[in-house]
């Protein structure tokens, strides 16, 4: 049991690492977007991306202060939030696409 | 659906590359009979012909109303459509014309499910002019032409048979007894003269756009400056072009509130293209 708590802690610091790279990739592309409805969305991306890395940092110190409830609650806030990011990253791909006309518009 | 017999004379050509009026002029001088399909965003335009004589126009399922043909054809133009011919034997033009611009009965029935003799009975009455078509995706068309009440086997009874006890085939039925309020035989090539295919995109001409675009937008604009070199086509594609620019404005330039900056930058471009009096 013990190796699987430390397992669970290297996990949650290999994926905070991971995390802090793509904030920074996040801050780096919402830099680099001029402006528009394009920029917006990568403004909230990146909201998501920051309230992420907080929710990867606080679980396992909230887990490590047997606050389980509270534990889970930041874990299915993050389940909740991730579902909405990757909805907003398809749509936003999706309205580029169709800019450039790699993806049909369709006939209203 | 594909007729027995039919022949693709040419196939997916691109509209802009094509003189369509003198296309059209061409085939009718040769006796063609067939249509010629115009295809572009999903959207399908038939131009029937029978014996080198133009009979009418269908967008999609529907019929285009005689003297329509023209603005039926004109959104192809400049869309990026591409365009086939397909001739047929003639003695198929009455079924192509009953199909395209005759009343539909019935369609997509599965012949399994029907006794040919009695729907033949209930029919032979209401229809005197018309087809009935015996589709199968495999196996090809049988046809039953309907001619002053008479029905007939267009196709070999062997084959017809065939095709009827497959599982799969479907039968439709339509009538030309109330033909369509048309005007056949009109000279299409007339009408598509003006249908020449838009003068080619030029950098220069977009030039004017691009410079009003780079005051606004310093060093922002460099893909709308290369879709202009690509795409515009001079004053007559203005509208298309300001619709592009504003899209990709509104996508990846505009602040939140700066729909008065872009309004401006429209009207800038307006003025510089097209100047008012």
């Amino acid at each position: 049991m013990e190796i699987i708590r430390y397992l669970n802690y290297a996990v949650a610091g290999l994926a905070i690492l991971t995390m802090l790279l793509c904030v920074i990739q996040g801050a780096a592309f919402f830099r680099r977007v001029p402006g528009g409805r394009l920029k917006r969305r990568a403004g909230i991306l990146l909201a998501l991306l920051a309230f992420f890395f907080l929710g990867y940092i606080a679980s396992p110190f909230l887990y490590l202060l047997e606050h389980f409830e509270y534990t889970t609650l930041v874990v299915y806030l993050v389940f909740f939030f991730g579902a909405l990011f990757v909805m907003l990253a398809l749509n936003t791909i999706l309205v580029v696409l169709k800019f450039f006309g790699v993806v049909e518009k369709r006939e209203p | 659906m594909e007729l027995p017999g039919q022949r693709v004379l040419h196939d997916l050509l691109s509209l802009e590359a094509v003189n369509l009026g003198r296309f059209v002029e061409e085939l009718a001088g040769h006796g063609f009979c067939g249509f010629v399909r115009l295809r572009a965003q999903g959207r399908a335009l038939r131009l029937l012909f029978d014996s080198g004589q133009f009979q009418g126009a269908r967008l999609d399922d529907t019929p285009i109303e005689a003297g329509m043909e023209a603005e039926a054809v004109r959104p192809f133009a400049g869309a990026g459509a591409t365009l086939s011919a397909v001739e047929i034997p003639p003695e198929q033009s009455p079924i192509l014309a009953a199909v395209y611009f005759g009343k539909e009965i019935f369609a997509d029935l599965p012949a399994r499910m029907v006794n040919l003799t009695e729907l033949v009975k209930q029919y032979q009455g209401a229809v005197q002019n018309g087809v009935l078509l015996l589709a199968n995706k495999k196996l090809g068309v049988g046809v039953v032409l309907v001619a002053g009440g008479k029905w007939s086997v267009a196709t070999s009874r062997e084959e017809f048979g065939k095709i009827y006890a497959d599982g799969d085939s479907r039968l439709a039925l339509y009538s030309t007894d109330e033909p369509a309020s048309r005007a056949p035989s009109m000279d299409l090539a007339a009408f598509l003269g003006p249908l020449t295919p838009p003068p080619a995109a030029t950098p220069a001409a977009g030039g004017a756009i691009a410079a009003v675009l780079e005051d606004a937008y310093p060093g922002k604009v460099g893909p709308l400056r290369d879709w202009l070199e690509r795409e515009y086509r001079g004053p007559a594609d203005l509208e298309r072009a300001l619709a592009h620019i504003r899209e990709y404005v509104e996508l990846f330039l505009a602040g939140r509130g700066r729909g008065r900056d872009l309004e401006r930058v429209i009207a800038a471009i307006r003025d510089r293209v097209a100047p008012r009096t």
